[in-house]
């Protein structure tokens, strides 16, 4: 299929009312979501895959795409206006965005983060069309023991860098691999750790285990403290944004997007250590650094840039290939699996009118990312607002519908809140969620990959580390787990 | 970081590594055994990972996380049992929609700070109750048509 085939089937599967407003809907949701503390776009994302069964894969997909990109942007709107970052990527924009809002300057704050967040989300999908596809062709190449190869990779640096310890990260991936294993083993046709319950044949909910891991441990912690007051918002104050603004700042945007596309592209790192290094970057560079931290509308910029130029970059593993950057990207590979897709580089092949689909929608969402934005800043700055004793139990009764939705079965509800427990007992003991939920999808097909390298090789382990490709993964993964361990005992000597 | 008596991460790490144990023990003892080998190898590298974590607490090396008070117990319990009420009871024998209402509502009563003996505040909940149903089976209901237990209610 030529260029332009591809172009024209994929518009012929977005150009739909359906799918221009389950994308705008997206964003709005994700504003919301990420507007309001104590949610986060994660959250806001896990919430609405429930309702993605009922539509069709591209709408669905693009629905929970656009939450992603609404509410990483949705994120800044408490942090600028009562300091308090909506997801954890906009920690960056409290720095420079709470001091200007506290001299009256928030609407120009919200207005550069909006076109900083727009602009950089804009870069970071071009990169996305621009280096899937060429990633995607040369994997092709892969066979069974270079994917494998390639999944613990990403396993062992999500494990490393999630949390604080790689210990800790390591047992949350390995705990996420065993749940995977529960259920009927398709090879065999033997029942493995089910116990003899028929609710655990076909394995563990996806959609009961990921609400319960990250929505309910939140609902827990409000539960714990619900009277904790987040300040009231600050007025927008009569200051715009101006395009001489933009322009002081485009270097650093334009930076941070490209800082934003490097570090998203790689699993594991996220959107957060992306917008402090822009930020760190732009101070480094700008002839203004002595204002920084003082309400600088460039530190605005540089890190909206940065945690926005994450977005579209961490879909490039996720569509090349079929591994997820972040938490996020692992919900919407998820979402791909229940429709019946699998991502990576077959998809180039079997699905290309999806993919060409998804760049287009894409492309549209950083329009619309602009509009919802500018109508967000005037009127969902109040959401901001929203009391934790109304938000818990609206919150809770809606995990439960939305798990009770997938399959009509009152267990995977209960799956749900055995999960939320685990969740909110790691969260206490500072064991990093995101391993576990990633290894938890990897899982089967690790497992898959493993199977397929050991019958290829007559159960000859040495195959794993076949060719060059291999040796390259298990170098990197080396690598990580030295770089990471040499960085604690660092640390550790330096507190000594 | 905030120093966590020791006694909890000792029986944390220790519950963590009793899981790995009986994983382990129990992918070991199934057969086929080729459709345990995955878990045999994944469950055999955790138990190691496990008990190395319960060594260090029992050294008191682990000193991470904030761990969980009485307080904060006390503060949840209400809620969860609530919740656990709502899931495997009240949503079957009265039908969701009235059973999330009625969670709802006391959800919200329970973690509201303002004070209980206002006719104001009861009424102020009550609102926001309703409105909160109305969009829930608007949703639901009428959007999406997901099937709920539609039992003595609705």
């Amino acid at each position: 299929m030529s260029l332009w085939d591809s172009l024209m089937a994929g518009l012929s599967l977005v150009a739909t009312f359906e799918a221009f407003f389950a994308l705008f809907a997206g964003i709005c949701i994700g504003v919301v979501g990420g507007a309001i503390p104590g949610l986060s776009a994660t959250m806001a994302v896990a919430l609405t895959l429930p309702f993605t069964f009922s539509l069709q894969p591209i709408t669905g997909i693009l629905l929970l795409l656009g939450v992603y990109k609404g509410g990483i942007f949705g994120g800044s709107i408490p942090a600028i206006l009562i300091k308090t970052p909506g997801t954890p990527a906009s920690s960056a924009t409290i720095l420079d965005g709470h001091p200007m809002a506290e001299r009256g300057e928030a609407g120009r704050a919200l207005g550069m983060a909006l076109w900083a967040s727009c602009t950089a989300d804009l870069v970071s999908n071009l990169s996305l069309i621009l280096f899937a596809g060429w990633l995607a062709s040369f994997a092709l190449s892969f066979g069974p023991p270079e994917f494998f190869a390639l999944i613990l990779f990403s396993l062992t640096i999500i494990a490393g860098v999630s949390g604080e310890s790689l210990l800790r990260g390591f047992l949350s991936a390995l705990l996420g691999l065993l749940l995977a294993t529960v259920g009927l083993d398709l090879v065999y046709g033997t029942n493995r750790f089910t116990f003899g319950d028929p609710n655990m044949m076909g394995g563990l909910n996806f959609i009961a285990v990921l609400i319960g891991l990250f929505a309910i441990p939140e609902i827990i912690s409000m539960a714990w403290n619900p009277v904790a007051h987040l300040g009231k918002a600050r007025a927008l104050g009569q200051t715009k944004v101006t395009f001489a603004d933009y322009r002081r700042s485009f270097r650093s945007i334009i930076r941070g997007s490209v800082i934003g596309v490097f570090l998203g592209s790689i699993p594991g790192i996220g959107a957060a250590p992306s917008a402090f290094l822009s930020y760190s970057e732009a101070r480094r560079k700008s002839p203004n650094k002595e204002n920084f931290g003082k309400g600088e509308i460039e530190g605005v910029a540089a890190s909206e840039a940065g945690n926005n130029g994450v977005a579209g970059a961490t879909l490039i593993p996720l569509l090349a290939l079929g591994v997820p950057g972040d938490v996020i990207t692992a919900i919407i590979i998820g979402a791909f699996m229940i429709h019946g897709l699998q991502p990576g580089p077959m998809m180039f092949i079997l699905n290309v009118d999806i993919i060409y689909g998804l760049f287009i929608g894409l492309i549209v969402s950083s329009v619309f990312l602009f509009f919802v934005g500018s109508v967000a800043i005037k009127g969902f700055r109040f959401v901001a607002d929203i009391p934790k004793r109304i938000l818990m139990p609206a919150v809770l009764v809606l995990c439960i519908y939305g798990v009770f939705a997938v399959n009509n079965n009152i267990f995977d509800v209960g799956v749900m809140f055995v999960m939320g427990w685990v969740g909110y007992i790691m969260l206490r003991y500072r064991v990093p969620a995101a391993p576990f939920l990633i290894a938890f999808i990897l899982g089967p097909l690790l497992e898959d990959n493993f199977r397929q390298s050991m019958l290829m090789s007559g159960s000859d382990p040495t195959i794993l580390l076949r060719g060059p490709i291999t040796w390259f993964f298990w170098t990197l993964t080396v690598v990580t787990i030295v770089a990471i361990v040499r960085s604690v005992v660092r640390k550790a000597r330096s507190a000594v | 970081m905030s120093d966590l008596p020791r006694s909890q991460h000792i029986v944390a790490s220790g519950l963590v590594a009793a899981v790995g144990i009986t994983v382990a023990y129990l992918s070991y003892t199934q057969e086929p055994a080729a459709a345990f080998l995955f878990p045999r190898l994944i469950s055999t590298v955790f138990v190691v990972l496990a008990l190395w974590t319960f060594g260090k607490a029992l050294l008191g090396r682990t000193k991470v996380g904030n761990g969980l008070s009485r307080t904060a117990m006390m503060n949840i319990l209400p809620g969860l049992i609530t919740a656990l009420v709502f899931v495997f009871w009240a949503a079957k024998g009265l039908g969701f929609y009235t059973a999330s209402t009625i969670t709802f509502f006391i959800l919200l009563s329970l973690y509201d700070p303002a004070p209980h003996n206002e006719a104001k505040t009861w009424i102020k909940r009550a609102i926001i109750t309703a409105g909160f149903l109305a969009v829930m089976y608007g949703l639901f209901a009428m959007l999406l048509n997901v099937f709920t237990p539609r039992e003595i209610f609705f």
